[in-house]
């Protein structure tokens, strides 16, 4: 690798090195290795490596454009057919011009053509009035320039003339780059001229011969690249470019997309004679060419913008450095990497030194063609993206030819634009004698024009800066302008607004002076009204006082979302003192440690939660039961004499050695954030502002205060309930609330809510710790478009938030950008050195103003490393560095990138990966660890941790590390899963190579309880949702949801899905509390019981409720739906009340069994009916389950006057064969009334179709034939189809294991007088006909005590339920029920 | 464009008109406004020498108005 060169080494050119030198000053070739190259005989020649590439390139589909124009003007008379013999000679010259390229198994050849001969059309372009001619032939040359070429056919040059008028001509050329480059332009239109001149004069040409052609090039690279010679100049870039170079990561103004468009942009530049005279007179001082110099700054450009020492920019060779290949047509152009080091900070000048070096050291070694390094090193290849580099640089000289007269013909040579790039970034400059000029050439899908412009800009500066003076650390070279500056430093920053300099409570109680009786608080049903808040907080202050709390103490409060805990916090306010939030959910060990630490004078709690409250000699007030003290005291406020610098609360941070940090917030600071807030947002009094987030976080500072000051309604979430999207939409509804705060993952889960609609009164969403991606702002723009949002940014340590944006709808970034700095703040994006770093390019995001914190509590040494001294103001302030990423953005709004060391915010919080790495480094079995967020599956954050344990044969369980760090940290820092390894994977240099760190597998992780399966229908279909939730198989029932990896919000996810499939009323809490499927099922097998059903789903059908007689309870056949009895409800009149029994779709993986459908249809029955005597029925399978709600009934002890089987076989006496075609088939045909279903049935006719379709597909086929007739409306899915096959498949399975018992009451069978022809339940009857008692009861004899009626009705086992066969079934049932009610009746009077 | 966790560079402790501590890389002039205490060295040499001189963090213009109060 490249290093320093010591000061010595400079003079120590060699012989050959300053030849080299001289002949690259003077831009001349060099002949490098001994063997020439010579004509070859035979066969056609092989490509050169550039030529494979090349033609590699043009295979793909997406590919920007390889064609090289030469565009001539002519001026003077034109002889056109000349010109054209001309050129025709010139291509019989050069095999190149006469070389097509076929290609046979995906590998190319070359043919050469022995003639080839082309024609200039001459196209006339008129001059139009208010018409450009020189714009209209550039357009013309342009198309013709963007004209594809057909490699294999040709040929790979073509031409027209425009003519503009009779002594006005343009010649314009297109050769494809596989057979040229641009020395090869000149070459041709030197050759061109030459004979034209020669032609037109009568003289043959005089063109001499060419030594040898492009094809023997070609085969001598070969032969050269096996050979020592190029062999060692192979070996030089394997090293020098070996291990991988990183990419360039330059910032972008747009994401890279997938597939480049290779369109291109083009900024221009112009460096002024003084400028170009400075670089030149620099350049010969220290012994380096122009290039070296131009180069140099270059790269460190580079370097700055993409914030990396390793800087590679590629720069295009001629290739011409032999004297045989001067004089050819040919692709000759090699592309030489050169990477260079700037790391160390070296002065300009020892930079020039390194760069001379790599670029000498690569001239040399330029033999070797840029695709053989590609193919030696084998680097990653994106086929998107050049190999290696990504940036080129090239210094031309200004044209050689590029104007001519001869012959009374002016000649000159026309740039000619393709709008296309091939790089990310292409700085070309010309040397021009009077100025240095030139474009930088941009990818159009990752930059814009304004950006171009200004890296060309900042190079300039940097270049001028090295003039003035080389000697320069280059850390130190300026690179902003001062209209840059300015607007960064101050006019971005001007944010200067007067503030009252009061104190937090001093707002409180100015707005209770305004509005007195309004609502202040509220929680559930209770509330305070300002001036009762005013009061009691009052009295709280006044017992403090006299319990020693003044200024600059510290009051610790251990209390949950309550009145109380708003007076608490007020009131310690009004005292003087500082809060300092203990969170009961928090270990015992971690408040213990925040206690001790910040010296609390005295703890407020509630009486629930005394033992919460660490033992300590400290006062513990319970402010519910020991009110009564309190309320003795004075109402009246206190005077304290606090001031605005002291503080208000103090809230412990993560930090990064294992012991968390107290940051101390001022009045000053939080009245500034709390005074803009209502600026900017404009609370109303009356509004409902939602304080959901535990006050351990500083947001809950604003939700608290902001409505307090504001005349607003402080509406308390209830504890836990902030987790919980259904419950905060009630919420927000009952309370009208207004204003709302969420952590984006939080807002994704809230907007999945149901009833969003609801929520009228919500006028404000901010957001605020975690990065706002720009489609879920998008997503809760649409769902709740009433709303506002806001992105708000802000640490701890500068008083919560210190920018906003509000959400506009424009923007391109994935990120809602921070925004702009709020009141007396500013935002500094700053390089390593602290230097202000220019729009576009991410640095340190340091903060400045009035909002940073005092500092860390007892951590003075904390404080003096992340509060530094204020070098911009210059006032003797100080700026808090954030560790975090950013950049600014063209508008003034800052754009936040990430973190820049370890630590992470997982759902708003914030988190030292140390810190847990630090407390579980601690446990006695774990030697090494380390902890990442890990995003596996999109969307999912986690923690993992990574541990090697000192004992590999006692591997500590996750659950006991699990219970070891919640007895020590908060549970959002407790890892989601821990993994062991074997030992940790180091980078070369020895130090933790983090992105080597394994993906978690998805098995089960080890977990110390036993695998148990589950046991009961509804364990079952909670480890069904838990293991699609988790995304892991083989959950056991006692396992730990948050071990196995679960987080709160998969923990939201899962309880609503178990909500909806068990149709219960289940809070998310639960989960918390019993986090096992054990428990979980439990829950819900009580919240059943209690009947607190979600919804009202029940079996029971209510189809016909009219009438006194018995009601006649009709069980669903296999399809689940009721809707087949309507014709025979009807039928049966209006006096008979009629009910389905029908069937749940959500059917678990362990099925369902006849004995549970039974039971629950028993249950449902006994509501209208509690007691018999019964009437039960059912139709086909539906008969099964009749039987056995009979039989479940007559186990009870009820009387069953009446069981019609409604052509039903008995079930182990039938033996059906499912065939999964007739399923879907059938399962579908029950939806519909019967007589529909005849068309329906026309429709599915074509069996054949559906026997050739995947399962899959039949479903979907039925569902659209289903459709377009009508049956079904458009909004049905495939998977509600599923559904309902799934749960028809799981009925008839359960009719195959079902065993009936006996059965003691009457029984009545009504069988269908044709047997099914159509396929469908085909009863297949037994060998043995010798039973035919049996045979005509379909088996129920075998299981009935008494004797079976048997009664024929008309139809066949479909047909008997529609019209007109359905009467007859009527009235025979109608008979018997007759018979039945009568007996009732002289029963009952 | 260097990685802090391997910073060589010798600092020197500072102090402003409010007596706040922090530090400075010794080879640069101060920001107007912080003066020098006289230590310097590697960076945790400087925090820990702040860490035992630094015990009251409150700003000392608060101090002052603290103090007249309690007189």
């Amino acid at each position: 690798m490249i290093g320093e060169l010591p000061a010595g080494r400079r003079s120590r050119v060699t012989p050959q090195r300053l030849a080299l030198l001289r002949r690259m000053l003077a831009d001349e070739p060099a002949a490098m290795s001994p063997s020439a190259i010579v004509r070859r005989a035979g066969g056609e020649p092989p490509l050169s490596f550039a030529q494979q590439r090349i033609w590699f390139l043009d295979q793909l589909p997406n590919k920007p454009l390889y064609h090289i124009p030469a565009t001539l003007a002519l001026r003077g008379p034109l002889d056109i057919a000349t010109l054209e013999r001309a050129l025709n000679h010139v291509i019989a010259r050069h095999d190149s011009l006469r070389t097509t390229f076929p290609s046979s198994n995906g590998q190319p050849s070359t043919v050469i053509h022995p003639t080839l001969s082309i024609t200039l059309p001459v196209v006339d372009v008129p001059s139009s009035s208010g018409g450009d001619q020189i714009a209209d032939v550039r357009r013309l040359a342009g198309e013709q320039l963007r004209h594809p070429f057909d490699l294999a056919v040709g040929p790979l040059i073509r031409g027209s003339i425009f003519r503009l008028d009779a002594e006005h001509h343009v010649l314009a050329l297109v050769l494809h780059h596989i057979i040229s480059d641009w020395w090869s332009m000149e070459v041709l239109v030197r050759e061109l001229v030459t004979l034209y001149v020669a032609f037109t004069s009568g003289i043959p040409s005089s063109l001499p011969d060419l030594p040898i052609q492009y094809g023997d090039f070609a085969a001598w690279q070969r032969d050269q690249l096996a050979g020592p010679a190029l062999g060692e100049q192979l070996t030089y870039w394997t090293g020098q470019l070996g291990g991988s170079p990183p990419m360039l990561d330059l910032p972008t103004d747009h994401p890279r997309p997938r597939r480049p468009s290779y369109r291109g942009g083009r900024a221009f530049f112009e460096l002024d004679a003084s400028l170009r005279d400075g670089l030149h007179a620099l350049s010969r001082r220290e012994g380096v060419t122009l290039f070296m110099t131009l180069l140099a700054a270059f790269q460190l450009l580079l370097a700055r913008y993409a914030r990396q020492p390793d800087i590679v920019v590629a720069t295009p060779v001629a290739g011409r450095h032999r004297r045989e290949v001067e004089g050819l047509v040919g692709l000759f152009l090699n592309t030489l990497v050169l990477r260079t080091d700037l790391s160390g900070d070296p002065s300009f000048r020892d930079l020039l030194q390194r760069v001379r070096q790599v670029a000498l050291d690569g001239f040399e070694n330029q033999g070797v063609p840029f695709e053989r390094i590609v193919d030696a090193l084998q680097p990653e290849r994106d086929l998107n993206r050049t190999p290696l580099f990504q940036v080129l640089f090239a210094l031309q000289d200004a044209v050689r030819a590029s104007a001519m007269t001869f012959n009374g013909l002016e000649l000159e040579l026309i740039p000619l634009e393709a709008e296309t790039a091939k790089f990310d970034l292409s700085l070309v400059a010309f040397d021009r004698g009077t100025a240095l000029t030139g474009a930088l050439e941009y990818s159009a899908d990752l930059y814009e024009p304004a950006t171009m412009a200004r890296m060309l800009g900042h190079w300039q500066r940097l270049l001028e800066a090295v003039v003035a003076d080389p000697s320069r650390p280059i850390s130190q070279l300026p690179w902003l302008d001062d209209g840059e500056r300015q607007q960064l430093l101050e006019g971005w920053n001007a944010t200067a607004t007067p503030i009252p300099n009061t104190c937090l409570h001093q707002l409180v109680e100015a707005q209770t002076a305004r509005t007195p009786d309004a609502v202040a608080v509220q929680f559930g049903t209770d509330q305070l009204r300002y001036a009762e808040l005013e009061a009691r907080a009052n009295q709280l202050a006044h017992r403090l006082r006299r319990g020693g709390v003044g200024p600059e103490s510290v009051v610790g409060v251990c209390m949950e979302r309550s009145l109380e805990l708003v007076v608490a916090l007020l009131g310690t306010l009004k005292a003087g003192a500082a809060y300092l939030p203990l969170d009961p959910e928090y270990p015992a060990e971690r408040l213990a440690f925040m206690l001790t630490d910040a010296g609390a004078t005295v703890v407020l709690t509630q009486a629930h939660l005394t033992e919460r409250v660490p033992a300590s000699d400290r006062p513990v007030w319970r402010l519910d039961a020991d009110w009564n003290d309190i309320a003795a005291e004075s109402s009246h406020p206190l005077i304290t004499g606090v001031q605005p610098d002291n503080p208000a609360y103090v809230i412990y941070t993560s930090g990064s050695t294992g012991r968390p940090k107290g940051v101390i917030s001022t009045h000053r600071g939080i009245v500034n954030r709390l005074h803009w807030m209502q600026a900017e947002y404009g609370l109303e009094v009356g509004e409902g502002v939602l304080q959901k987030t535990p006050f351990s976080f500083d947001v809950s500072v604003w939700e608290f205060f902001w409505p307090l000051l504001a005349g607003g309604r402080l509406v308390l979430a209830a504890p836990g309930g902030h987790r919980d999207a259904d419950y905060l939409v009630q919420l927000i509804d009952e309370a009208q609330v207004s204003t709302v705060h969420f952590v984006p993952s939080m807002l994704a889960l809230f907007l999945e809510a149901e009833e969003l609609e609801r929520l009228s009164s919500l006028r404000r969403i901010l957001c605020s710790g975690e990065a706002l991606p720009r489609e879920l702002a998008e997503r809760g723009r649409q769902r709740l478009p009433q709303a506002m949002l806001a992105n708000l940014y802000g640490p701890t340590e500068a008083s919560v938030d210190v920018s906003a944006l509000t959400v506009e709808g424009t923007g391109s970034g994935p990120t809602i950008p921070i925004g702009r700095p709020v009141s007396n703040t500013q935002l500094y994006i700053l390089d390593a050195s602290r230097q202000p770093l220019p729009i576009g390019v991410p640095g340190e995001l340091y903060l400045g103003g009035v909002q940073l914190a005092r500092g860390y509590l007892h951590r003075p040494e904390l404080t003096a490393e992340r509060f530094v001294p204020d070098h911009l103001r210059n006032d003797g302030g100080r700026l808090y560095r954030t560790g975090d990423l950013a950049r600014w953005l063209p508008g003034g709004t800052v754009e936040y990138l990430g973190r820049l060391d370890h630590q992470v915010k997982l759902r708003g919080f914030r988190i030292e990966l140390g810190e847990i790495e630090a407390v579980l480094g601690q446990h006695p079995q774990v030697r090494e660890v380390a902890v990442q967020v890990r995003e596996d599956t999109p969307g999912e954050r986690r923690l993992i941790a990574y541990l090697v344990v000192t004992d590999p044969d006692a591997i500590p369980t996750s659950d006991a590390l699990r219970a070891y760090l919640q007895q020590r940290l908060p549970e959002y820092m407790v890892p989601a899963a821990f993994m062991p390894l074997g030992a940790m994977p180091l980078s070369p240099n020895g130090k933790l190579d983090r992105k080597a760190l394994p993906v978690p597998d998805g098995e089960r992780p080890q977990l110390a309880a036993v695998f148990t399966p589950p046991r009961t229908g509804i364990e079952g279909q909670l480890v069904e949702v838990w293991q699609e939730v988790l995304r892991l198989e083989k959950i056991g029932i006692h396992d730990n949801f948050f071990a196995l990896g679960g987080t709160s919000l998969l923990a939201a996810q899962l309880v609503t899905r178990v909500r909806v499939l068990c149709d219960v009323d289940l809070p998310v809490r639960q989960l918390f509390t019993g986090p096992t499927v054990a428990e979980l099922a439990a829950a819900v097998e009580r919240a059943i019981e209690e009947g607190r059903g979600r919804s009202a789903w029940s079996p029971l059908v209510e189809i016909q409720p009219n009438g006194n007689r018995l009601p006649f309870f009709c069980m669903a056949p296999s399809g689940g739906q009721v809707l087949c009895y309507l014709l025979l409800a009807h039928n049966l009149g209006e006096d008979q009340p009629f009910y389905g029994l029908q069937a749940s779709d959500d059917v678990g993986p362990a099925g369902t069994t006849v004995e549970a459908m039974a039971a629950e249809n028993v249950a449902a029955i006994q509501r209208p009916q509690p007691h018999g005597p019964y009437v039960i029925a059912g139709w086909s399978f539906g008969g099964v389950v009749a039987f056995e709600v009979a039989r479940q009934l007559r186990a009870l002890g009820e009387e069953v006057a009446f069981l019609a089987l409604i052509d039903t076989p008995e079930p182990g006496w039938s033996e059906d064969v499912i065939d999964p075609l007739q399923d879907s088939y059938l399962a579908l045909l029950s939806l519909f009334p019967p007589d529909q279903t005849i068309q329906l049935k026309k429709m599915l006719a074509s069996g054949e179709v559906l026997r050739a379709l995947q399962p899959e597909a039949r479903l979907q086929f039925i569902r659209d034939r289903a459709v377009e007739a009508g049956l079904l409306p458009d909004s049905t899915s495939v998977e509600w189809l599923a559904r309902l096959e799934r749960g028809y498949r799981a009925r008839r399975e359960a009719a195959v294991r079902y065993v009936s018992r006996r059965y003691d009451g009457p029984v009545s069978l009504f069988r269908a007088e044709l047997a099914e022809t159509e396929g469908s339940d085909e009863a297949t009857k037994p060998e043995e006909a010798n039973d035919p008692e049996k045979e005509a009861t379909f088996g129920w004899t075998a299981v009935c005590s008494r004797s079976v009626e048997v009664v024929i009705v008309p139809g066949s086992h479909n047909s008997m339920m529609q019209e007109p066969n359905v009467g007859g079934l009527a009235d025979r049932l109608a008979a018997c029920l007759n018979a039945i009610n009568d007996a009732s009746d002289r029963i009952a009077s | 464009m260097e990685p802090e966790d391997e910073d060589m560079t010798v600092y020197k402790v500072v102090i402003n008109h409010e007596e706040q501590y922090s530090i400075w890389p010794a080879d640069r002039s101060n920001p107007l406004g912080w003066n020098d205490v006289g230590k310097s060295g590697p960076k945790a040499e400087c925090l820990a020498y702040i860490k035992e001189v630094w015990t009251d963090m409150r700003p000392a213009s608060l101090r002052r108005a603290m103090d007249t109060a309690v007189a």
